[in-house]
Formats: C-alpha cells, sequence, structure tokens
C-alpha cells in the first residue's frame, strides 16, 4: 500500500499521535473539515471573520452530535425554556448559522430546521456553496505544501502541522494550518 | 446544609442552590464557607463532565447557577475594601469567540480574592498590552477553543514581549486543545486544566514571588 489518505484535517488534536507502521499518511494541512468543505482555511477564515459563524451541513446534522441534537437533548432533560438559555449563552458571540451547500444533498431536504433553529436562537441563516477544490487535490494529486506526508512509523504531532515562513518583524516565524501571513 | 449545597450544585438544582445559599447566608455562615461549598460544587461537576456524564450545556448551567448564587455573597468580594490578593487579566484571543470557559475561570478567579480584568473575546494583542500597562499583573491568562488561534496567541506574547512587559509576571493559557506542546509552541509559561487550577497556581505565583518554589502543574509543567 502507498499511500492512506485521510480526509481530515487537524480537527482540534484528533490526528494528534496517529501513525502508520507501513504506509504514508497524507493528510490536508487545514484545520479541520469546514476548511476542507470550503476549499481552504483562508475561506473559512474570511468568513468567520466577518462575524461569528456556526456551519452545518446535511451530513453533519445526520450523523454527528451537533448543536441541534444537543438542544434536543437539553429540551428532553431541562425543558425548552432552560435548554433555549443554554443555546443562547452557548451562542451568544455567534452571529450566524450557516448551511454549506456541498452539492451532495438537497438543501431543501433540511433546511427547513436550520432555519427554524436559528430563528429561535434569534441570530441569521445564510447558506454558502461549498468547494471541491481541496478534495480534488487529495483524491487526485498534486500533494503540495498544502498536504502533510507522514513516512511510516512517524507519529503526527502539532511539530508538523507547522509552516515556515519568513518573519516579519515582532511576528512569529511559523504559522500553523494556513501559509498565506 | 452544607453537603446539600455541594449536591445541589452537582446536580444542577438551581432551585436547591438559590434556596440552600438564601437560608445559611441569613443565618449568617461565613461568605467564605458558603463559597467553598459552591466551588465544591462545581469541582462535582467538573468531575462528572470528565466522566462524560455532562457535556458543555451542563457547565453552563452550573456556571449560570454559580454566578447567581455568589452573586448573593457576591458584594463582599466585590466591595471589599481588603486588599486584592493581586490582579488577572484574562481574554480569549484573536480570531476565537469562545468564552464559557473563560467565562468561569474568571468568576472563580474574583471569587478568590483577585482583582479580575476579562478583556472579553476576539482580544487583539494591542488590547492585553494596554490593559498589562494600565492594571500591571501579576498572571496574564489567555483563552483559546480552536487550534486556529494559536499562532495569535504566540504572536500576542511575542508582542508582550516586545513590549518589554514579560518580565515580573506570568502567561498561562487554558482552553480545550491547549497542552505542553502548545505551551512549547506559543511560550506561555504554563496550562491551567481547570478553573480551581487556575487559582491555585495563580495564588502561589502571587505569593511565590519571594521563594524559590517551583509551581508543577496538572499537565506536567513546572513554573
Amino acid at each position: 500500500m502507498e499511500a492512506i489518505i485521510l480526509g481530515f484535517g487537524y480537527c482540534g488534536n484528533s490526528l494528534m499521535g496517529i501513525v502508520s507502521p507501513r504506509a504514508r499518511l497524507v493528510i490536508p494541512r487545514p484545520d479541520d473539515c469546514i476548511s476542507l468543505l470550503l476549499g481552504s482555511y483562508e475561506m473559512r477564515k474570511s468568513i468567520s471573520r466577518e462575524i461569528g459563524t456556526y456551519f452545518l451541513t446535511k451530513g453533519w446534522l445526520e450523523y454527528e452530535s451537533n448543536l441541534l441534537k444537543e438542544y434536543e437533548r437539553c429540551v428532553k432533560r431541562y425543558g425548552s425554556e432552560k435548554a433555549l438559555r443554554i443555546m443562547k449563552i452557548m451562542l451568544e458571540n455567534y452571529g450566524r448559522l450557516m448551511v454549506i451547500d456541498t452539492g451532495a444533498y438537497q438543501l431543501e431536504d433540511f433546511i427547513g430546521i436550520t432555519r427554524d433553529f436559528a430563528e429561535k436562537l434569534g441570530i441569521k441563516h445564510e447558506t454558502v456553496n461549498g468547494s471541491l477544490r481541496f478534495l480534488d487535490k487529495l483524491l487526485l494529486r498534486p500533494w503540495d505544501e498544502e498536504f502533510i506526508i507522514m513516512e511510516p512509523g512517524r507519529e503526527v504531532t502539532l511539530e508538523h502541522m507547522r509552516v515556515s515562513v519568513s518573519g516579519h518583524e515582532g511576528k512569529a516565524e511559523q504559522i500553523i494550518f494556513g501559509f498565506n501571513l | 446544609m452544607k453537603v446539600n449545597l455541594i449536591e445541589a450544585l452537582g446536580d444542577l438544582n438551581e432551585d436547591a442552590v438559590m434556596k440552600g445559599v438564601k437560608e445559611i447566608f441569613d443565618a449568617g455562615v461565613p461568605s467564605l464557607e458558603i463559597l467553598a461549598s459552591l466551588q465544591k460544587g462545581m469541582e462535582k461537576v467538573g468531575e462528572r463532565y470528565e466522566s462524560k456524564e455532562y457535556f458543555l450545556s451542563e457547565l453552563i448551567m452550573s456556571a449560570e447557577i454559580f454566578k447567581n448564587a455568589a452573586a448573593i455573597v457576591g458584594s463582599v468580594f466585590t466591595e471589599s475594601t481588603e486588599k486584592k490578593l493581586g490582579t488577572f487579566v484574562i481574554g480569549t484571543v484573536s480570531e476565537d469567540i469562545h468564552d464559557i470557559g473563560k467565562n468561569i475561570v474568571a468568576t472563580i478567579m474574583s471569587c478568590n480574592g483577585f482583582n479580575v480584568v476579562d478583556l472579553g473575546v476576539d482580544v487583539p494583542e494591542e488590547k492585553f498590552i494596554e490593559a498589562i500597562k494600565e492594571h500591571n499583573p501579576q498572571v496574564v491568562g489567555m483563552s483559546c477553543l480552536l487550534t486556529t488561534a494559536f499562532d495569535n496567541m504566540k504572536n500576542t506574547i511575542v508582542a508582550i514581549e516586545s513590549a518589554g512587559l514579560r518580565d515580573g509576571r506570568k502567561i498561562l493559557i487554558g482552553g480545550g486543545p491547549i497542552d505542553q506542546s502548545v505551551v512549547e509552541y506559543v511560550n506561555a509559561d504554563g496550562f491551567c486544566v481547570n478553573a480551581q487550577e487556575a487559582v491555585d497556581v495563580c495564588k502561589k505565583i502571587v505569593t511565590g514571588y519571594f521563594s524559590n518554589e517551583v509551581i508543577v502543574l496538572k499537565g506536567g509543567t513546572s513554573i
């Protein structure tokens, strides 16, 4: 086996310590799957800079723990008034719920639910087109500076996510995840 | 009564906690003692969070209950003319807007004799620097939840050093993805795993300046 491709970002330390004894690991450099689906870390950053944004996809809604499932859990356990109070505190600094349209599903299947939730919380609801740019590269190459290649037996550490860049005066000379200063 | 207060907060029973605190406060139980019970209750919540019985929502609820309950005895601390143990400047770094853990730390630190200056979230380097110049804290706390904020944390510390403001104070960091490798990457002095550790470490820092005591943190760092 030549290589194992991971459709993951660093995802909050989740790749720390991952190692393959025999194959190379090909790991996208961006921070997590939001950036992967948006096409780049820079895209994610520029959206989040406008306003605190909570991202969703159909897959995350259906198959993972997410804010809406958490809200339902709290409603069952603590009642809807307390549950809404908790959600409003949790999202206090967020102004927008953004659904990523990956083209892999029909938005109409679920967007009513996300709109309702945004309205309950008093935050904006928007959609954004996803991008296949990164995933295309991951599957079809080239595995350039946007990827980390781990040789067999090497464990992933935070060190590996660093990129050395020429330093500006007073600024750090290494950055993580993105490589545009 | 004390035992009930700890369990009530651990169970997130807001009504019982508020009733219990009012009763014993009116009965003349010292505020510090009430606060100690509330903090033990928060520790219970922390244990249940670690064991995955509780999640972020429960932490938020516990923080709200603690804040409301502490407010009953709180005027004793906020209006106290007693000399504070020290000053603690805290904020969530630039481009990170998460603050639930940070808020718990700020609340508990202020209930434990510290003058807390909470800079909020998405705090730019310049704001940390202004706050350090204005308040001269013994400890600066930086929080983040996003791994993408590590570089901002690093740059903030570089800026603090370039401004000649690092000497004479410690920089502690905290947050979900923070561990020893992050401490080394950003060049902080150490990290704390929860609010109670922050209190314990900061108390040692402010009293330890005149001794050579080495403070060992839960994460393995030594200050």
